[in-house]
C-alpha cells in the first residue's frame, strides 16, 4: 500500500467532526443580589459524525438539542469542551479565524418564515455565502446561484423575488440553497421539516437524502419526529436533559434500545398496524429543570429501574453494549431486550 | 406576517394620508410662502401697521393677519418662522435619529456578547438622560451652552433627543438579532458590521421611521419652548415659539398674536404625529 492511499484510508476512518466533553452553561440571573445560578443546557456531550453520514439527535423539547447544534457551529459559545473538525480543533479559534471553516459547516432551520431576511431578494440571500467566501466573481456568482437553486428544485426566475412570495416548503428550499451554496461537508439540520405540511415534508426529506448522496454531506439531524429519524439517519443519539444517554446505529437503537428513557421515547412512536399490540411505557413526572438537575443519573427520578444507590449518586458513563456495534448507553442497569 | 405590497397598504391608512398631506403642505408653505408676502418679517410698518392707541394693528388690506407689537407683519413672521421652526425640527430629528440608531444598534449588538459592558454603559447613560423630563433637559443644556445660533439649537435639540430612539432601536435589534436569518448570516461568516447594516437595520427601519415622525413634532415643541424662554433663536428672527412669547403680553388686546403661532405649532405637531401613527399602523400590523 502506498503512503498516499494509507493517508486516504486514515482520512476515511477519522470522523469528520468530533465533539468532546462539550458543555454549555447559561447564567440565570436571580434578582439583584441573588447568586447567579446556571442552567446546564448541554452537559458533557461527546459524539462524532462521520463523512457523509446522518447522525440524528432526538429528545424532548428543551433537552438541549438545538443548543448543542449551535454550539458545534460556534453560533453559541460553548462553556467547556472541544470541537474538532477534520482534525482541526475549532474551540480556541476566534470568530474571525473561524471564517474559513464556516463554508464547510452550515445550518438549516426549523422555521421557514424566520430563516429568510424579508428585505432581501432570493438571489442575494443565496449569493451571500458565495460572496463572503469569494467562491465566484462577477457574473459567475449568479451562475452559481442558479445552479444551486436548481439542485434544490427551484427555477432561475425566483432570483429577483422576495421571500414573502413563497410557500413554507419553497422557503425551506431557499434556506437549503443558501447553506449549500458554499458547498459544506457538514450541515446541522435543526428540525428542518417540523414546521412543514406532511406532503411537503416528504419532498424536503428526499431532497436532503439526494443531496447527501450527490455531495457527500454529513448531517447532524435534530428532530423529535422519530419516524423521520428512523427513515433518514444512519446513527441516532438520544438526549435527555443536556446529556447523551444512548447512541448507536439507528436500526439497533430503534429495535433494541438499552436505556430506559430511549425505551419510553420509542414506545411513544405510533405503529401503523392496528393488529399489533403496543406496549406503551408511560413515564411519570415532568422533565426536571436544567437549573437544578437531579444528582447522579439525570433520569433517575422518573426511571423504573432506579436502584436508589448508584443511580442517585453517580452519573453513569457512556458504555459500549455487548450486542451491536458501537452502541453505547449511559445507564447503570441497561436492559437489552428487543421491543 | 402579512406582506402584501407596501405602497397600496400605505394609502389605506387615513391618518397617514391626512398627516403626510399636512406635512407636505406645511413644508411647501415654509419653502414657497415667504416669496408671496410683500413684507419683510423684521420691518416695523408705522404707516399702515398701527392700530388704535398704538396697539398692534388688526388685519387690513396691507397686513392680512395684522401686525405684532412692533408693527411687523404677522403673516410674514409666521411664514418665515415656519422656515426656521421646521428646518430646525427636521435637522434636529435627523441628528437625533442618527445618533439614537447608532447607539441603539451598537448596544443591541453587544448585548449578551463578550463586550456586553458597551451595552451596559450606553444604556445606563441613556437611563440617566431619560431620568430628566425632556423639555427640562433641553432647557438646562440650552441655558448651559449659552449660545443661540441655529446650529447650536439644532445640536442641543438633536443631542438630547436621541435617548428614546436608542432604547427603541436597541430593543428591536435584540429581537431581530436572534432571528434565524441573522443566525444564518453568522453561520456563513458574514462580517458583523454588514450583518447590522444589511440584515438588522432594514428590518427595524419601520419603527425608526415612526419615532422619527413623532420626534419632529416634539422637536417643534422643544424649539418653541426654548424660544419662549429666550434661550432659543435670538430676536429679531421669527420663530413660532418667539412669536408666542412676544404676543403673550398683548393676549387680551390682540389674541391673534398668540393664536397664529399657536395654531401653526398645533398643526405641525398634529401633522407629524398623524404621519407617525400612520406609518406605525401600516408598517407594523400587530399594533392595529
Amino acid at each position: 500500500m502506498t503512503g498516499a492511499s494509507a493517508d486516504n484510508a486514515s482520512m476515511k476512518r477519522r470522523p469528520l467532526l468530533q465533539v468532546e466533553r462539550l458543555s454549555k452553561l447559561f447564567a440565570v440571573s436571580s434578582g439583584l443580589w441573588g447568586k447567579p445560578s446556571f442552567a446546564r443546557a448541554v452537559d458533557d456531550v461527546t459524539l462524532h459524525v462521520r463523512h457523509a453520514e446522518t447522525l440524528a439527535l432526538v429528545g424532548e423539547s428543551g433537552c438541549g438539542k438545538t443548543t448543542l447544534g449551535r454550539c458545534i457551529l460556534r453560533l453559541i459559545e460553548p462553556t467547556f469542551g472541544r470541537i474538532v473538525f477534520e482534525g482541526k480543533d475549532l474551540s480556541p479559534l476566534s470568530q474571525r479565524q473561524l471564517r474559513p471553516f464556516r463554508k464547510q459547516m452550515q445550518i438549516i432551520f426549523q422555521d421557514p418564515y424566520a430563516s429568510l431576511n424579508p428585505r432581501m431578494r432570493i438571489g442575494d440571500i443565496v449569493a451571500e455565502g458565495i460572496r463572503i467566501h469569494r467562491l465566484a466573481s462577477g457574473s459567475e456568482v449568479m451562475d452559481r446561484v442558479v445552479a444551486v437553486l436548481d439542485s434544490v428544485g427551484l427555477s432561475r426566475d425566483v432570483i429577483m423575488r422576495y421571500p414573502h412570495e413563497f410557500s413554507a416548503g419553497q422557503r425551506q428550499r431557499v434556506g437549503m440553497a443558501r447553506a449549500l451554496a458554499v458547498e459544506p461537508s457538514f450541515m446541522v439540520c435543526d428540525e428542518p421539516v417540523s414546521a412543514l405540511d406532511v406532503s411537503v415534508r416528504a419532498h424536503i426529506l428526499n431532497l436532503l437524502q439526494d443531496l447527501q448522496e450527490k455531495r457527500k454531506i454529513a448531517y447532524l439531524f435534530i428532530s423529535h419526529d422519530l419516524g423521520v429519524v428512523r427513515h433518514l439517519s444512519h446513527r441516532t443519539a438520544v438526549m435527555y436533559l443536556g446529556k447523551i444517554v444512548e447512541v448507536g446505529p439507528t436500526d439497533d437503537v430503534f429495535s433494541g434500545p438499552w436505556h430506559p428513557y430511549s425505551r419510553a421515547l420509542l414506545s411513544a412512536v405510533p405503529v401503523a398496524d392496528p393488529e399489533r399490540k403496543q406496549l406503551r411505557m408511560v413515564l411519570e413526572g415532568e422533565v426536571p429543570s436544567p437549573i437544578s438537575p437531579p444528582s447522579g443519573c439525570p433520569f433517575h427520578p422518573r426511571c423504573p429501574k432506579n436502584d436508589g444507590v448508584d443511580c442517585v449518586q453517580r452519573m453513569p458513563p457512556l458504555r459500549e453494549m455487548p450486542e451491536g456495534v458501537h452502541h453505547r448507553v449511559a445507564c447503570w442497569h441497561p436492559e437489552g431486550r428487543t421491543m | 406576517m402579512t406582506t402584501s405590497p407596501l405602497l397600496p397598504r400605505l394609502f389605506r391608512s387615513r391618518s397617514l394620508i391626512l398627516g403626510s398631506g399636512l406635512v407636505v403642505l406645511l413644508v411647501l408653505v415654509a419653502i414657497v410662502g415667504p416669496w408671496f408676502v410683500a413684507h419683510d418679517p423684521n420691518h416695523s410698518d408705522f404707516a399702515t401697521g398701527q392700530g388704535t392707541f398704538g396697539l398692534p394693528g388688526g388685519p387690513n388690506r396691507h397686513h392680512w393677519l395684522g401686525t405684532d407689537t412692533l408693527y411687523r407683519d404677522l403673516l410674514a413672521r409666521l411664514l418665515y418662522g415656519a422656515r426656521i421652526s421646521l428646518f430646525i425640527a427636521l435637522l434636529a430629528t435627523t441628528l437625533a435619529v442618527t445618533v439614537g440608531t447608532l447607539v441603539g444598534l451598537s448596544a443591541g449588538f453587544f448585548h449578551g456578547s463578550r463586550l456586553r459592558f458597551v451595552d451596559t454603559w450606553l444604556m445606563r447613560t441613556v437611563d440617566a438622560g431619560l431620568a430628566f423630563p425632556y423639555l427640562l433637559l433641553v432647557m438646562a443644556v440650552g441655558a448651559a451652552v449659552d449660545r443661540s445660533d441655529t446650529t447650536t439649537i439644532i445640536m442641543v435639540l438633536g443631542l438630547t433627543g436621541w435617548l428614546g430612539t436608542s432604547r427603541l432601536v436597541r430593543a428591536k435589534t435584540i429581537s431581530v438579532r436572534q432571528l434565524d436569518y441573522v443566525v444564518a448570516a453568522r453561520a456563513l461568516g458574514q462580517n458583523p458590521i454588514i450583518i447590522a447594516i444589511r440584515h438588522i437595520l432594514p428590518n427595524i427601519a419601520g419603527p425608526i421611521l415612526v419615532t422619527a415622525s413623532a420626534s419632529v413634532a416634539s422637536m417643534i415643541l422643544a424649539e418653541s419652548v426654548l424660544s419662549y424662554l429666550s434661550v432659543g433663536i435670538q430676536p429679531p428672527t421669527a420663530t413660532w415659539g418667539r412669536m408666542l412669547r412676544e404676543g403673550q403680553t398683548f393676549f387680551t388686546a390682540a389674541p391673534r398674536l398668540v393664536a397664529a403661532p399657536g395654531v401653526a405649532i398645533l398643526l405641525a405637531v398634529l401633522a407629524f404625529n398623524l404621519m407617525g401613527e400612520g406609518f406605525r399602523d401600516t408598517l407594523d400590523p400587530r399594533t392595529r
